[in-house]
């Protein structure tokens, strides 16, 4: 069951790369900047990327590891909220431009599976921890992919 | 029939390839069909089998039947595709660099104007030259619609935010009739137009006639150009050289409306009676435009009607 | 009743998505038939252009989404165990929750009728149409969304489909020895992981700019009305792959068997399905080959585009040369089938005229394109859909379905079907444009419409006796055995209708067809296939 979960889990992963694929290179298609906080963009990738080491470690079913995954994950959405705020604070809306457009929808659309993968990692069972992690990782390196265009590529 | 459809009767050089490539198409078309039905009948007909009869020999394939079957269909796309780009690049020649269009062609809800370098706007009809080759820069300014008058000319989508060009001609003096082609709303069945080609001498007196002002209007008409202002008209409804309207974008140009054959995007006479359901019930004239109620009282409408009249 | 609401056996899903298929199926051919009202005759006012945009929009939607893609969805659920000897599909959970995605996605866009309008911006909603400057009112997000649900149901049953053919197949059972039928579903499943996203992304960026504000596709902010186009069409255009390569996959099953002989080319015809499916990501502009894109892009499109149409046409090739030489049973079934060969050919070849651009830049948005994709999707998917019921209706229920009812049954489909879109060819020829709530009286339009509307009547007649032979052969039908088409595939093998558990004892393969061997041990075909030439 284990490696049925795994291998459909990859072909879900397929599906959500063109996903991403597609909203990254709308981002990169209207080519807009702005001020992000590179730093916390920074910290906050850092805490993503511990976490995909984490729930690496989680796959083997123990509990420990998971919630260290879950810690970080809420961390990284949490800081990623406190962005967000910034953001809007400072006139940087969804709807305000072609910067918000892209941005938003696009980590919008991120924070939300990270949120349902937390969820995962809080109700699946063992067997099925090593299907979420692959999820996890991919997550992680979609971030990298985003943080990559967002926050350095598109520095303004 | 289809010799009647204007596909097949096509009145420019642009048109005129279109037709061309068609033709070969249809050739191909029939050919491919006439294979295919003729096996299976041949098949239906030859190899019918009763119940219970033995079964027949088993083939699995035939590796030079395959190979037969790629290439020949290979080759035909290969030529197809020769033609299909020769066509191209007749009808979308290229323009000189810089060159500036000689009309502009716009779509809006639902409505289509051209507008010319001395600045006169045209609602409806597309004057032309005849056997000139003109460059039309075609555009919109709120969905995407499509320029298509099929006897003349390739369908072009009108995208907002993307000007894109066509050229235009026509071989012979005429009318011919057009009508958007992208579906853009409630009107779209009926965003109709005209190109309408002249011999020179005509064309250059109808372009002169469109820059001049309308007579100035007496008695009822000079009534209902005031109420043109007072009741609004002129908040979307430009006249030329006499209304400059406020919004431009909203409402179709009214230049020389009396001297137009048709109304409404192409579906109307233009009659008094007609004019009259635009002003009494605009949804009536054409269900789903965007032409507000205005109220009006019976004297209010004659007096405008009056002063549409007026505007030869 | 209870026991269909929470069913996991692949059977029962399979059935579900059949019966749910069929329901939208009468809801789509009503939309069609308020629209082929209206348009009998120049001029009418039966419908205003609001309900009529309405009225295609929402056939369009419904006949793809919520008709077309389950109904192959459920043949796959229900047979591909079967086919290759297994009892249950690899993840039967997901595979139940996908047929609920997909069903509720479709009551939330038939309840946009009753919540201030219908879509009605046309199935694929270009922008700036579909921004809520141009379309206010609900409807257009009722489309979004459900579409998104049913794009999740899709991906899910895609999953479960792909997982199952790579790990659950009989011992002996290789890849290069599935039926054709499970190979087509495996390509397409594949097809809808890399395609269906692209929708979920358009409808994502549409709802951010109808609901958030955002830009995307709103030019006077700077945003890209033709991105929707491109995004929507990389999803659309293997879209029309993904509905009808299981319809070929179908064909390929029925017509050996009706012919007494195996599929001809069973190499090619599995290679050609990788083709097509691989070219089908690299076509999609031509459906924008009237916007100005620069003629050598445009030109590398219909390259591709009359590229594909190679490994089409070498499957009919292969259906004629499987049926050449064979002993053929002119069951209901087969008919449809061999119908099948002649629409769909129509239908493929009015695509070539479209992938001469010049010919497109004359003929799209006609009238000429409907007649292209009916008959692509109902000549095409719908009539080998027809075969496949008949074909495989006596395995699902254990009856056989009535002959005679069964001809009258083609006969009123086929002359109702070419009646009403052949003519379309012309009209599209003529001039008439696609989604226009009524035409002026032109030469020709009234009376072509005309025949175009009583065509339909008629079909609808014999879609009413389809229907009315199912219901009645569920009840009255003469009893079928395991085997009553004397079939060589593994699904022959189970009862009819199969058991909880379908097979008692999973079988050893060694050829295409089991059966085959089974039945002539003296010449069993990994002997026959071994002295061909393929």
């Amino acid at each position: 069951m284990t490696r049925r979960a795994q291998f459909g889990m990859a072909m879900f992963l397929v599906s959500e790369g063109v996903f991403f694929a597609l909203l990254i290179l709308a981002f990169w298609y209207f080519r807009q900047r702005a001020n992000l906080n590179f730093a916390a963009g920074a910290i906050d990738t850092g805490l993503l990327l511990a976490s995909a080491l984490s729930v690496w470690r989680a796959a083997d079913g123990s509990r420990l590891w998971v919630t260290v995954t879950m810690v970080l994950g809420a961390a990284f959405l949490i800081g990623q909220s406190d962005q967000y705020v910034h953001l809007i604070r400072g006139g940087v809306t969804i709807s305000a431009g072609l910067f918000g457009t892209t941005f938003f929808t696009l980590t919008g659309m991120h924070g939300l599976q990270v949120l349902a993968g937390l969820i995962a990692l809080a109700v699946v069972p063992r067997a099925t921890i090593r299907a979420v992690a692959l999820y996890w990782q991919f997550l992680a390196a979609v971030w990298v992919l985003i943080f990559l265009s967002a926050y350095v590529w598109g520095a303004a | 029939m289809i010799a009647a459809g204007p596909v097949f009767s096509p009145h420019s050089p642009q048109t005129e390839a279109i037709e061309g490539v068609f033709s070969v198409v249809l050739i191909i078309a029939v050919v491919v069909f006439a294979v295919v039905a003729s096996g299976v009948t041949y098949c239906s007909l030859r190899f019918r089998g009763r119940d219970g009869a033995p079964e027949p020999r088993q083939r699995f394939g035939s590796r030079g039947l395959e190979i037969l079957w790629t290439v020949v269909p290979l080759l035909v796309m290969t030529g197809l595709f020769v033609i299909t780009v020769r066509a191209m690049v007749t009808i979308d020649a290229p323009q000189a660099s810089g060159q500036k269009p000689d009309l502009t062609v716009r779509g809006r809800q639902w409505w289509w104007d051209a507008r010319y370098p001395n600045g006169a706007v045209a609602t409806g009809d597309i004057h032309i030259p005849v056997g000139r080759r003109l460059l039309v820069l075609v555009e919109s300014t709120d969905v995407i619609h499509d320029f298509w008058a099929p006897e003349l000319e390739r369908k072009m989508d009108a995208v907002p935010g993307r000007p894109s060009y066509i050229w235009l001609e026509a071989d012979a003096p005429g009318t011919y009739s057009g009508a958007c082609s992208e579906f853009c709303g409630a009107d779209h069945a009926w965003m109709r137009f005209r190109v309408i080609a002249e011999p020179d001498a005509s064309y250059d007196a109808w372009l002169q006639h469109q820059m001049e002002p309308p007579p100035v209007p007496t008695g009822a008409a000079a009534d209902g150009a005031r109420l043109f202002r007072s009741k609004k008209c002129a908040d979307c409804h430009g006249i030329a050289s006499a209304v400059t309207a406020a919004n431009p974008d909203r409402g179709p140009d009214l230049s020389h409306l009396a001297s137009r054959e048709l109304l409404g995007g192409g579906i109307q006479r233009n009659t008094p009676a007609n004019l009259t359901i635009w002003l009494t019930d605009p949804q009536a004239a054409k269900p789903g435009n965007h032409m507000p109620d205005t109220p009006l009282t019976t004297n209010e409408r004659t007096a405008l009607l009056a002063y549409l009249e007026s505007l030869r | 009743m209870t026991e269909w609401l929470g069913a996991i056996d692949h059977k029962r899903v399979g059935i579900l998505y059949m019966l749910s298929a069929l329901l939208f199926f009468l809801a789509g051919g009503m939309e069609a038939m308020v629209m082929r009202a209206q348009l009998a005759a120049p001029n009418l006012k039966l419908v205003t252009p609001g309900v009529y945009n309405q009225m295609f929009t929402m056939h369009g939607t419904t006949m793809i989404f919520l008709v077309a893609m389950p109904v192959l969805t459920g043949f796959a659920v229900y047979l591909i165990p079967l086919m290759i000897g297994a009892n249950e599909t690899s993840l039967p959970r997901l595979g139940a929750l996908s047929f609920w995605l997909q069903l509720f996605g479709g009551f939330l866009l038939y309840i946009s009728f009753a919540t201030g309008g219908a879509p009605n911006a046309g199935w694929f909603s270009y922008a700036p149409l579909s921004e809520n400057t141009f379309s206010t009112g609900t409807g257009l997000d009722y489309w979004a969304l459900a579409l998104l649900m049913v794009t999740a149901g899709s991906i899910g049953s895609a999953i479960n489909l792909i997982v199952t053919i790579a790990t659950e197949r009989a011992p002996g059972m290789t890849m290069r020895l599935v039926p054709l039928f499970v190979w087509m579903t495996l390509v397409t499943s594949v097809m809808i992981l890399f395609a269906l996203p692209a929708l979920a992304a358009s409808l994502v960026m549409l709802l951010s700019d109808r609901l958030l504000h955002a830009h995307f596709f709103d030019p006077t902010q700077g945003g890209a009305p033709l991105l929707w186009q491109h995004y929507f069409w990389i999803f659309g255009h293997p879209e029309v792959y993904i509905v009808v390569l299981p319809a070929f996959g179908m064909i390929s099953e029925i017509i050996p068997v009706f012919s007494r002989k195996p599929i001809f080319g069973y190499p090619f015809m599995a290679t050609s399905t990788v083709a097509i499916a691989f070219l089908s990501y690299g076509v999609w502009v031509h459906h924008m080959f009237a916007v100005a894109l620069g003629r050598n892009f445009l030109a590398v499109f219909a390259a591709a585009s009359m590229l594909i149409g190679v490994p089409t046409g070498m499957k009919i090739f292969g259906w004629i040369g499987t049926m050449w030489g064979g002993s053929i049973r002119f069951t209901t079934s087969m008919m449809f089938a061999v119908a099948f060969l002649l629409e769909f050919t129509i239908g493929g070849l009015s695509g070539v005229a479209f992938a001469a651009v010049p010919v497109d830049w004359q003929m799209t948005d006609t009238y000429f394109v409907v007649a292209h994709i009916h008959y692509v999707l109902f000549g095409g998917t719908v009539f080998a859909l027809m075969s496949a019921v008949y074909y495989w209706f006596p395995k699902m229920s254990g009856r056989m379905m009535d002959e005679s009812l069964g001809r009258w049954n083609f006969w009123l489909v086929v002359i109702g079907f070419n009646a009403a879109f052949f003519v379309q060819h012309f009209l599209g020829l003529m001039g008439m444009r696609r989604r226009v709530y009524t035409y002026p009286d032109l030469p020709g339009f009234a009376a072509l419409n005309l025949i175009s509307t009583l065509g339909a009547g008629i079909l609808v007649f014999g879609i009413l006796l389809f229907c009315s032979n199912i219901g009645m052969s569920l009840v009255f039908g003469a009893k079928a055995g395991n085997d009553p088409w004397n079939a060589w595939t593994l699904e022959w093998s189970a009862a009819s209708p199969p058991a909880i558990q379908n097979f008692a004892e999973i079988p050893q393969v060694r050829s295409r067809r089991p059966l085959w061997d089974e039945k002539h041990p003296e010449a069993p075909d990994w002997v026959l296939a071994g002295e061909s030439d393929a």
